[in-house]
């Protein structure tokens, strides 16, 4: 999903939130009025219908939102790693991909989204847990991946260029590349400076 | 408004508790939509959520008890 679209479903969702509020508060109003006329159809679409709308438009535009490098760096323990990615001095192997433009948006969810079926609602659910932790444990250490960083992430783009396979140290270690017995940042890292 | 006066209103008219939880779901959700604060996407997705769907359970059970009363089921 582009940007410009989480702008348009941010309006879809703010409108029909406003319109949602607007209808229960009338109809409460009228209720309350004419106990004998309660307007059975309108609160049904009210209460039944339009917010069920408003939260998928809502969770969209929330989860999408999410995905922005701007959400990562709110924490300020992620700053260094954010701002490093547009750092020109920095030779971290994140910020070229940045700086010449190979990810073109969302560059921190491109990298560490993880590409398996259900990877995208893990990472959102660890996204959470980050935000839990941020404000629960008042801690300013650098942050450490859970696992490995796996070359799947990385193969997820680089396996579709052609020259990929054309490099000898490539072709020759395919197999401990595909089960990450040897980590691409082994010869491509560090990812973001050391410090 | 008292907590008596509440429960009793809330007796009386059950689809008034949906509405309240309905009426603040939505307002967290528009001000976490217009904020955009981490805390309040925190928020957003676990009361939030749970507000709204709180007052669907209750909208929906108001309906059903209505419809067993007028025999309609």
């Amino acid at each position: 999903m582009e940007n410009h679209d989480i702008n348009i479903f941010w309006w879809i969702s703010i409108s029909l939130c406003l319109a949602t509020i607007a209808t229960i508060v009338i109809t409460g109003i009228q209720g309350r009025r004419q106990p004998n006329q309660i307007p059975k159809k309108t609160l049904f679409f009210a209460i039944g219908l339009l917010p069920l709308s408003v939260l998928y438009f809502s969770d969209i535009t929330i989860l999408q939102s999410m995905k922005d490098e701007q959400f990562c760096n709110s924490c300020h323990v992620m700053q260094p790693f954010v701002d490093g990615l547009y750092d020109e001095e920095s030779e971290g192997l994140a910020a070229q991909h940045v700086q010449h433009i190979r990810i073109r948006e969302n560059p921190c969810y491109t990298c560490h989204s993880d590409y398996q079926i259900l990877g995208g609602v893990r990472d959102k659910i660890r996204g959470l847990r980050h935000m839990l932790a941020f404000y629960i444990k008042d801690e300013n250490e650098r942050p450490e991946l859970y696992d490995p960083y796996p070359n799947e992430n990385c193969f997820s783009c680089h396996m579709e260029s052609s020259t990929f396979m054309e490099i000898e140290d490539h072709a020759d270690n395919i197999e401990e590349l595909m089960t990450d017995d040897v980590s691409c940042l082994e010869c491509h890292g560090p990812s973001h400076p050391e410090e | 408004m008292d907590l008596p006066t509440l429960k009793n209103r809330i007796k009386k008219h059950p689809i008034f508790l949906a509405e309240i939880l309905m009426i603040a779901g939505l307002l967290l959700a528009l001000i976490t939509l217009l904020a955009s604060l981490p805390i309040l996407y925190l928020v957003f997705f676990s009361v939030g959520h749970v507000m709204i769907i709180a007052g669907l359970f209750f909208y929906f059970r108001a309906v059903w008890k209505d419809l067993k009363k007028h025999k309609v089921l």
